[in-house]
C-alpha cells in the first residue's frame, strides 16, 4: 500500500472518529448513557461510552485496508481481532459495570487470534542482551498477559479530561513509529488508525470534555499497544512507554486495600479556585497533586509530559542501545 | 515546575527493575536459557513493584520537605 493510501485512511480514521464522537456525545445523554465529571465545580453529566466512536473508526478503517489487501495479512486481522475484542469487552463493562477480576480473563481471552497466528516458539527482544529466548511461553503466556495487563494499565491511569485519548495517542505514536522503522506494515498500520482514531476523539475529550473513552476506549489503547509490540517485536519499548500507567497500576496494587482506595478515601476533590486536592491513597496522578497545586488541564499536561518523556526514552533506546 | 520533580523521581522505577534484571541475565550465564529469561522477567517485575514504594517515599519525602 502506498503512502497516500495509508494517510487517506488515517484521515478517514480521524474524521470518523471526530464524527462519530460528536454524534455519541448528545445521543448518549439522550439516552442516559452519561457520568458526572467529578473534577468540576457543580460536577456537570457528560456522554460516556466515547471510545465507542474510536472502535467504530478502527473497524471501518482496518476493514478498507483488509479488502485493499486482500486479507492476505493474517497478522494484520488477528490484530484487529484482538483490539475488537478488547473494546466489545469495555463495551460490557460500560454497560454492566463489571467487577475488576474478570477483565483480564475477558482481555486475554480477546488476544486468542494473535496466538494462534503467533503460535510457535518465540523470543523477546530486550537492549544490550539481545533475544530472550522463552519458547513456547510466548504465544501461551507473554502474549495473553501482555494484553490483559496493558488493557488494565489503561484502565486505571484514567479520569481526567483527555489523559486517556492523550496518553493512548502519545504511547501509540511512539510504537508506530519504530514499527514503520523495523517495516512490520501490519503493526504500523493497526498504531496508524488507532493514533489518528484517538486524536479525532480527543478534539471533544480535551478539556471542558463533551465525551469519557469510558471502558471501551481505555482498555482498546491498551490492547492496542500491546498488539503493536507483540506485531512488530516491540516489547521492551512498550513496557518503557507503559511506565507512568504501570508505576499508577502497582501503587494501587500494593496499597492496604488493592484498587479499594477510592471507595475508602473518596475521589479528587475540586477547590473552588479549580485546584485539585488528592485523597490519602498512592497514586500516580496524586503525587503530581501533592508536589504543587495543579488545576485538572494542568495535572493532564503534566501526565501527558510524563507519557512523553517515557515515549521519547523508548524510541531513543530501540534505536540506538541494541 | 515542581511537577517536574515526579517525573524525575519515576525514573527509580526504570533504572532500579532494569539494572537489577540486567545483573541477574550476566549473573546466570550457566543456567537453561529458558529458565535464565523467565528468572530475569520474575526479577524484574518484583524490582519494579519496589521501586514504585521507593518512588512514592520520594515524592512524598518531596512534598514534606517543601510544606515545612
Amino acid at each position: 500500500m502506498n503512502l497516500p493510501a495509508v494517510a487517506g485512511v488515517g484521515l478517514l480514521a480521524g474524521v470518523l472518529s471526530y464524527v462519530s464522537a460528536r454524534y455519541l456525545s448528545t445521543k448518549f445523554v439522550k439516552m442516559g448513557i452519561t457520568g458526572n465529571d467529578i473534577h468540576k465545580p457543580g460536577k456537570p453529566v457528560t456522554a460516556e461510552m466515547g471510545g465507542l466512536s474510536v472502535l467504530f473508526a478502527f473497524l471501518t478503517c482496518s476493514v478498507v485496508i483488509m479488502l485493499a489487501s486482500g486479507y492476505t495479512i493474517s497478522p494484520l486481522v488477528a490484530g484487529v481481532a484482538t483490539i475488537t475484542g478488547a473494546g466489545v469487552v469495555g463495551m460490557a463493562d460500560d454497560f454492566t459495570n463489571m467487577r475488576q477480576r474478570y477483565k483480564p480473563f475477558l482481555i486475554g481471552a480477546a488476544a486468542i487470534p494473535l496466538i494462534a497466528v503467533l503460535w510457535g516458539p518465540s523470543s523477546i527482544e530486550m537492549p544490550l542482551i539481545g533475544a530472550l529466548p522463552v519458547g513456547y511461553i510466548f504465544p501461551l503466556a507473554v502474549v495473553p498477559l501482555a494484553v490483559a495487563i496493558s488493557a488494565n494499565f489503561t484502565n486505571m491511569l484514567a479520569g481526567f479530561n483527555g489523559l486517556e485519548a492523550g496518553s493512548a495517542v502519545i504511547a501509540l505514536a511512539a510504537l508506530t513509529l519504530l514499527a514503520a522503522l523495523r517495516s512490520s506494515y501490519p503493526a504500523t498500520i493497526i498504531g496508524f488508525i488507532l493514533v489518528c482514531g484517538y486524536l479525532g476523539f480527543l478534539v471533544l475529550n480535551w478539556y471542558p470534555a463533551k465525551i469519557f473513552p469510558g471502558d471501551t476506549g481505555t482498555l482498546m489503547a491498551g490492547a492496542g499497544i500491546a498488539t503493536i509490540a507483540i506485531l512488530a517485536g516491540l516489547e521492551f519499548a512498550a513496557i518503557v512507554v507503559s511506565i507512568p500507567a504501570g508505576i499508577d497500576f502497582t501503587l494501587k496494587m500494593v496499597a492496604k486495600r488493592p484498587f479499594g482506595g477510592r471507595r475508602v478515601f473518596g475521589d479528587t476533590t475540586v477547590g473552588e479556585d479549580g485546584h485539585l486536592s488528592a485523597p490519602a491513597y498512592p497514586a500516580l496522578v496524586h503525587a503530581f497533586m501533592r508536589v504543587g497545586p495543579l488545576t485538572e488541564r494542568g495535572l493532564v499536561l503534566s501526565v501527558l509530559g510524563m507519557q512523553a518523556f517515557y515515549s521519547a526514552l523508548a524510541v531513543t533506546i530501540t534505536l540506538f542501545l541494541r | 515546575m515542581k511537577q517536574a520533580y515526579v517525573v524525575l523521581a519515576s525514573l527509580v522505577t526504570f533504572v532500579i527493575p532494569n539494572a537489577v534484571a540486567l545483573g541477574v541475565w550476566f549473573l546466570a550465564g550457566d543456567l537453561d536459557p529458558i529458565i535464565r529469561s523467565l528468572g530475569s522477567i520474575l526479577v524484574w517485575i518484583v524490582a519494579f513493584g519496589l521501586s514504585t514504594q521507593l518512588f512514592w517515599r520520594l515524592v512524598q519525602g518531596f512534598f514534606r520537605r517543601d510544606t515545612q
